[in-house]
């Protein structure tokens, strides 16, 4: 069932089994996974089914680090952000859960295989089933090319595997309508988890709308997956019982922020022949009606060995020379006369034979590719969100995000490029370019990934996260978050591929706790 | 003389230092390009070092990326030595045309594995790659 709050009287009250904050990827898919007989599920929503501005301007903010678009890197309706997202999908690498000394705070309280049985269902609600993210066998023979071997042991093939992507409030809405155990709230904004007395559980949940409405859910359990910067939002603004929040005794609500550095333009690649670097490598290759494209990720054993943090990186051919192309390039084009001098330099290490690369085409030199990257930064305690003194148009406090990253993720990130050039000219594959001085300081072209970890993270200690391993808030018997924001570290992979998987684990968790 | 640069008492000491800056100025004069362009000359050193040379598809270019690397390194702006160097590295005799391919590219090959490299204006390159390069720029420049 589908309801508008603003079709209810002011004041009402609801019911159901579980109650669900959020309507984004990670809540529909904890209301699809539990609604059914005997579990009664509301799902509340902020937006309505399609973007509104009113709506949208909720997610303004204020930025006190590196610069954040906090409401371009969400969206507030039905289907969350996934109504603009750019469907990578892979799930994090086993090590992103180890506790690693180099990584401060680092360590999940489980391994990669208590999500391992979750990948499938996670890549059927995004489109990409049967999860083959690791399978290269798979990719070589349904290609029917060779996948690269890198030598030196640094580098492992891992798979990008791509929704369509995935518009969750279209796909699932029809669903979520028809259901009968279901309630769909729409317009509805959660303004605060009220918390009983004791502060040990949740009594209800405060609503408004837009046009001024109250309303209130009570239910057993709560699930509060509103995206990874407003489950801290939402926490810290609870502050009736407790002061800093719920959740927050041990005052890391909101800390431990953490985005994938994205850096653009860092290096080139020259490849003579492009056999050497088969078109999984280079572009999304379809197979069996899905795409797929490699990432190219560090091994453990370097991670280990060299005490780096994660990273994936992605190629992508940018433009193709000729011999010819020479006598055309003005003084200024001092890139490209630079790749086509690698090129023509090392043409026998890169290409069989003495001929032309390419019969047909004898001038032909080779191609650069651009080289995308995805980093893993240390979890950091002063990287965090906090409440700002502006208020939207609920007359709720704003989010304050302060962003920042470590010397130790800019180093990391430097060693892993030389890295990929060094496997990649090892395999013969090609020359790489790196265009960005080591000199202490992240290249301007820095930005995030839209993915937002870490805010309300996951321990078993309470006094080192929010929520516990079965994403239960510490202290709180019926309140539980769901999303990236429960990350305690952040590998290198897009969230959203894991954060369904984790979703689905806690609705597992939540039907097995008693009615 | 106060003491400094050439404050040591022996005189080879102040040898060698001269012909580092001997050596650095031929490199920078081959980084501004001031010898491309001159005829090649035939000399013993340079007929020696043509089979490394053969596996240099494009020599031109070679240089330009060799000069690069002369300028980071004019120590090794000699023919003689880099091709002592690339002996040394290759452990072969490279006036035997037949091995030289496989010998170069299994050298820049455990090169890369084993993280021997250099960067040559920003390009990330096996140590023997750059000097087999800074060979092409010297012979060029004859
Ligand atoms: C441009 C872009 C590209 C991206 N590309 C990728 C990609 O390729 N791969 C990938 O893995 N990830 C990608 N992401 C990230 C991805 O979109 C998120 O990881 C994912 O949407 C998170 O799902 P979520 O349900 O936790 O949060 P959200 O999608 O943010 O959903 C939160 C929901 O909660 C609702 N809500 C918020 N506050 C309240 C409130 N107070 N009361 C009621 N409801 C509320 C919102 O309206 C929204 O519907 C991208 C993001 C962006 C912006």
């Amino acid at each position: 069932m589908l309801i508008d709050a603003d079709d209810l009287e002011d004041g009402r009250l609801l019911e159901a089994d579980l109650a669900i904050i959020g309507g984004g990827p990670a809540g529909i898919t904890i209301a699809r996974a539990m609604a059914g007989p005997r579990r009664r599920v509301c799902l509340i929503e902020s937006g309505g089914l399609s973007p509104q501005a009113d709506t949208q301007a909720l997610y303004q903010g204020e930025n006190a680090g590196i610069a954040y678009p906090l409401a371009g890197s969400r969206l507030r309706y039905l289907g969350g952000t996934s109504g603009h997202w750019g469907g990578f999908c892979r799930p994090l690498d086993p090590i992103d859960f180890e506790v690693r000394d180099w990584v401060p705070h680092s360590g999940w309280p489980f391994g990669r295989e208590a999500l391992d049985p979750y990948y499938e269902a996670a890549s059927e609600a995004v489109q990409v089933a049967p999860a083959r993210f690791e399978d290269a066998d798979y990719w070589r023979e349904h290609t029917g090319e060779p996948l690269v071997d890198f030598p030196a042991g640094r580098i492992s093939n891992r798979f990008f595997q791509y929704s369509p992507p995935t518009r969750f409030g279209d796909r699932y809405r029809e669903e979520l309508r028809t259901s009968p155990d279901l309630t769909l709230l729409l317009h509805a904004n959660v303004t605060k988890i009220a918390a009983l007395p004791s502060a040990s559980a949740v009594s209800h949940l405060e609503i408004r709308t837009l046009s001024g409405r109250r309303l209130q859910v009570r239910a057993p359990r709560y699930v509060l997956a509103a995206g990874g910067l407003e489950n801290p939002r939402i926490l810290l603004l609870s502050n009736d019982v407790m002061p800093a929040g719920l959740g927050n005794e041990n005052d890391v609500v909101g800390r431990f922020f953490m985005e994938h550095p994205h850096v653009s333009n860092f290096a080139d690649l020259v490849v003579a022949d492009l056999r050497r670097l088969p078109s999984i490598y280079r572009s999304r290759v379809n197979v069996e009606g899905r795409n797929a494209q490699v990432a190219y990720v560090p091994t453990p054993e370097v991670l280990r060995r060299e005490r780096l943090l994660n990273i994936s990186f992605t190629t992508g051919v940018a433009g193709a020379y000729h011999s010819g192309d020479r006598a055309g390039l003005g003084p200024d084009d001092t890139q490209a006369r630079s790749r086509l001098d690698m090129l023509e330099a090392a043409r026998r290490f890169l290409a069989d034979g003495a001929g032309p690369v390419d019969a047909a085409d004898p001038t032909y030199a080779g191609v650069w590719l651009g080289i995308g990257c995805a980093c893993e930064p240390v979890p950091n305690p002063d990287s965090r969100v906090t409440l700002a003194e502006t208020t939207d148009a609920l007359g709720q406090r704003q989010i304050r995000l302060d962003w920042r990253l470590t010397e130790q993720d800019r180093r990391s990130f430097v060693a892993h490029v030389r890295s990929l050039g060094r496997e990649l000219a090892a395999a013969g594959v090609g020359r790489l370019r790196i265009k960005v001085a080591d000199d202490g300081q992240w290249p301007e072209s820095v930005i995030g990934g839209n993915h937002h970890m870490g805010t309300t993270r996951m321990s078993d200690d309470p006094q080192r996260g929010v929520v516990d391993r079965d994403c239960r808030v510490h202290g709180l018997d019926s309140l539980y978050v769901a999303g990236s924001s429960v990350f305690p570290t952040a590998g290198s992979a897009n969230p959203t591929l894991n954060i369904l998987a984790l979703a689905y684990r806690l609705a597992d968790h939540l039907k097995g706790l008693p009615a | 003389m106060t003491k400094g640069a050439f404050s040591g008492h022996d005189s080879k000491d102040r040898a060698d230092a001269l012909r580092l800056t001997r050596r650095e100025l031929l490199a920078l004069t081959l980084a501004a390009g001031l010898l491309r362009g001159l005829p090649q000359t035939a000399s013993a050193a340079q007929t020696a070092t043509e089979p490394l040379l053969d596996v240099v598809s494009n020599r031109a270019a070679a240089a330009v990326l060799g000069r690069a690397y002369l300028v980071a390194h004019p120590e090794e702006a000699d023919l003689a030595r880099l091709r002592t160097l690339l002996q040394e590295r290759l452990r072969t005799d490279v006036s035997d045309e037949a091995s030289i391919l496989v010998r170069i590219e299994r050298q820049l090959r455990n090169d890369y594995i084993r993280g021997d490299l250099v960067e040559v204006d920003g390009w990330l390159l096996s140590l023997t790659e750059a000097r087999l390069y800074a060979l092409a720029a010297l012979a060029r420049a004859g």
